[in-house]
């Protein structure tokens, strides 16, 4: 009974406050995108800057109405929008907001992230599966052999700092950086590019999102799912791309560190500049193409991510 | 599931269907692309979603009275429709047209020209891009672009898409006091951003990646199927219509062609951005020099029969933004045309999407579509 | 140019009425080769015109490098065929369907001959001039 007071405890309020600023961040991204386009974006909810944009949307997906096509395997097309949040949502649980703020310390904590982060590939393939459908198939197997591809730069890019504060515990991380990782000599940008890139083809995001919002085969492995369960998808790929501007700051933009302000506020502005980052590069550049993108992978990122821990090893052995 | 499986040599194929309402197939146009994982096999494309009757309309409604359905064919570039026709009546009949329409017919067509490429340039990489995503960044600068001109144009004949602009015998409108300021002004901004928008996606390697080696067409193939304009100029034939066969006034003003190598998709964009430029060039050449004189030669008509032309055949043709736009003019006299057939650019440059398809992915089809810039009011009239 | 209708006129049996070169239907295919050969590899239109005995089904071709184009045409009565000059050009397919989708002319030898621009199942070809116009169709169903 301890246990199950303790998790509820712990994750209503992490659930509430991550759906609110995932319900905010669409807000500044509609904001941001629409300032770089030069015009205004959400404007009349809440004049005069439109920040109730959010609870309409909210409020229209619940009432909209939840159509099903026939021949969906049902279990499994119900499933996947649980799913791929549960994927975006549990990560959570290791970042460290703060020296003493984190929900569950463990020790393999970055091993812990990336491979609950790695289930979400489970959820879209669920949902292109199950959809019954020749759009969503096509682009479910894309989307698979995309993030597969992706998962070894990521984790090659991940290991750089790792090795260089000597744990994997998340707080240790942070602790060992008494100059920000990133701007360690050639090892720290190098392995920030790989990260940001291959970070960017987990999430889905532009340039590299053929799974998702393909103006060629319409818009990809959720086309078949409405209300509800498409807000679920839509949350969960924005919390999922937070945790992991969170943990761009945890391993390289030196966590909760810094002066006069507390910790977990640095924590939001960091991971908030990050996410502002990742937006840019989305609303600046056209996708790629499917096959480009695993030759990219396989043929640039793959070895430039080996060379790049070869690198790291050799700095920690010369200190 | 209702997936045909057609099973050859242990792989099977997959009939997928990009139909009439589709986000990036610009107009009503269908599809079916014989798939086999990523590669296409085949495809049948089928039109006709936008057929209107236009050239059976030709053969029931006065001469005068079906210049303005012209403007409706390629919507986007509406002079390009109305020259070819005014010019062949013209010839047929013998009228003179006086020297201040002739500039200001070449003017209307330029400005038609950068209208028609600031689409292309918008719509191709919102294709691309997505249209959640940096494809819809540059359409928006490029639709903001578009704005400013129409209103130019707006503030001249009072309509934006559809000025209806020439009549037989010189133009319909005169020029607004402000104009050559308003013109000037919009060109010397004009040139600014063209320069931005070459610098978005000029050096940007993922657009590179998209576009080069794309989509080749080589140059017997594109004669063959009788493409014109930036297509046929994308694979390396110098030829447009400006200068093989000078209409109007054209032979006063100095300009290049733009010529691409190897005619795929990143070659004919190039030529339509650098159309973009020889155009303003042309234009500033043009506003310096209206002389003054009437604007038609004929009184403006009272009753639409008494414009007739007179018996004979012939065919006379534009330069359009997408190729060349010809009419070919049968008459017999009396003020309807006899058989008024319309040769419409984006018809043929349409018909090598079967070849060009061939062993492409399926990602490319939105490029190649997208650089081939079909208007389907041209392709169905 | 002048040598080619010259030669036209003598090998091919091409004559000239009205500044306008009119053909015989059967020898079309020997006459597009020949001036495939001569330079005219761009096929402008091929269109066709109803008049009421007779249809005349009009080729235009276009000689790039030196900026020449020839229209040339043949007689077509009623229920008699055309070679199809699809080998030659490729742009042929689509404008001989449109040909036979609005006039009802058939090409022979051609490989996909079906509707281009009406639906599938319409009956009547719209361009002849004894379709029936204004007479209140309606064509919805």
């Amino acid at each position: 009974m301890n246990v199950w007071i303790k998790s509820l405890i712990y994750s209503v309020p992490i659930l509430l406050v991550v759906f609110t600023i995932v319900a905010y961040l669409t807000w500044l991204e509609r904001k941001f995108a629409a300032r770089m386009q030069s015009r205004i974006g959400p404007y009349y909810v809440g004049r005069p800057h439109g920040w109730l944009q959010p609870l309409a949307d909210v409020l229209k997906l619940i009432v909209k109405e939840e159509i099903t096509p026939k021949n969906v395997d049902k279990l499994i097309f119900n499933l996947a929008p649980f799913v791929f949040l549960f994927a975006a949502m549990l990560v959570y649980t290791v970042l460290p907001f703060s020296e003493n703020i984190i929900i569950s310390d463990l020790s393999v904590g970055i091993l812990a992230f990336i491979a609950i982060s790695s289930l979400s590939i489970m959820g879209a393939f669920m949902a292109g599966w199950s959809s019954n459908s020749k759009y969503p198939l096509i682009s479910a197997i894309r989307g698979g052999a995309q993030i597969v591809s992706y998962e070894i730069p990521l984790l090659l890019a991940i290991v750089a700092p790792c090795a260089l504060a000597g744990s994997l515990k998340t707080t240790e991380i942070v602790k060992a950086q008494k100059l920000w990782f990133i701007l360690y000599p050639v090892v720290g940008q190098i392995s920030f590019l790989i990260f940001l890139i291959a970070g960017l083809a987990e999430e889905n995001r532009t340039p590299f999102d053929i799974p998702e919002a393909e103006s060629e085969l319409v818009a990809g492995f959720t086309v078949e799912y409405s209300s509800m369960k498409f807000a679920l998808f839509y949350a969960a790929e924005y919390a999922h791309l937070l945790a992991l501007a969170g943990l761009g700051t945890v391993l390289f933009l030196g966590g909760w560190k810094g002066p006069f302000l507390p910790g977990p506020m640095w924590f939001a502005i960091k991971s908030l500049a990050l996410f502002l980052f990742i937006l840019w590069i989305r609303w600046s550049y056209v996708r790629l193409r499917i096959d480009q993108l695993l030759k990219f992978s396989w043929k640039f990122l793959f070895p430039a991510g080996v060379l790049n821990l070869l690198l790291t090893g050799l700095i920690i052995i010369l200190k | 599931m209702e997936v045909q499986r057609i099973s050859e040599n242990g792989f099977e194929e997959l009939w997928v269907n990009m139909g009439p309402q589709h986000p990036a197939s610009h107009g009503v146009f269908r599809m079916q692309i014989k798939v086999e994982g990523e590669n296409i096999k085949e495809v049948i494309p089928h039109i006709g979603y936008l057929h209107r009757g236009v050239e059976k309309l030709g053969e029931t409604v006065n001469l005068v009275q079906f210049m303005p359905m012209l403007d409706r064919d390629d919507y986007l570039s509406a002079i390009s429709n109305e020259f070819p026709l005014a010019l062949a009546v013209e010839k047929l009949a013998g009228i003179e047209v006086p020297e201040k329409a002739e500039y200001l017919r070449v003017i209307s067509a330029e400005l038609m020209r950068i209208a028609s490429h600031l689409v292309f340039l918008g719509t191709f990489c919102l294709d691309m891009g997505g249209a959640l995503g940096g494809g819809t960044t540059i359409f928006l600068y490029t639709f903001r672009e578009r704005e400013k001109l129409l209103d130019i144009i707006e503030k001249w004949t009072g309509s934006r898409m559809h000025p209806n602009l020439i009549s037989f015998g010189g133009v319909r409108y005169d020029l607004y006091p402000e104009f050559d300021k308003d013109l000037k002004t919009f060109l010397d901004d004009f040139e600014k951003k063209i320069e931005e928008y070459e610098g978005m996606l000029g050096n940007n390697s993922i657009f590179l990646a998209r576009t080069k080696n794309v989509g080749i067409l080589p140059k017997e193939v594109a004669m063959g199927y009788g493409c014109s304009g930036p297509v046929l100029r994308g694979s390396g034939i110098k030829f447009d219509l400006r200068k093989a066969n000078p209409y109007s006034v054209y032979n006063k003003f100095e300009f290049e062609i733009p010529t691409g190598e190897n005619g795929d998709v990143y070659d004919r964009y190039k030529v339509r951005m650098e159309e973009m430029k020889q155009s303003v060039r042309i234009l500033r050449q043009a506003v310096d020099g209206i002389p003054e004189g009437p604007i038609s030669s004929q009184m403006p008509v009272k009753v639409a029969a008494a414009v007739k032309a007179p018996a004979g055949e012939i065919y006379s043709a534009v330069e359009s933004p997408r190729g060349e736009n010809g009419v070919y003019l049968v008459s017999d006299g009396k003020p309807t045309a006899y058989r008024l057939k319309l040769r419409t650019p984006s018809f043929y440059n349409l018909s090598a999407i079967p070849y060009l398809l061939k062993g492409a992915l399926i990602a490319d089809v939105v490029a190649i579509l997208g650089s081939l810039d079909p208007v389907f009011g041209d392709v169905d009239r | 140019m002048k040598e080619v209708i010259d030669k036209l006129k003598k090998d091919f049996g091409v004559q000239q009425k009205n500044g306008l070169l009119i053909f015989d239907r059967e020898r079309v295919n020997e006459i597009f080769k020949f001036l495939k050969e001569k330079g005219f590899g761009f096929l402008s239109f091929i269109t066709a015109v109803d008049y009421k005995e007779y249809m005349e089904v009009v080729y235009a071709v276009k000689n790039i490098p030196e900026k020449d184009i020839l229209i040339l045409k043949t007689m077509v009565k009623q229920n008699e065929e055309i070679e199809s000059i699809n080998d030659l050009y490729a742009g042929a397919n689509w404008m001989e369907r449109e040909i036979y989708d609005l006039f009802g002319i058939k090409f022979k030898n051609h490989p996909y001959l079906k509707r281009l621009l009406l639906p599938d199942d319409y009956k009547g070809h719209p361009l002849r001039k004894d379709f029936p116009i204004n007479t209140g169709y309606k064509n919805w169903r």
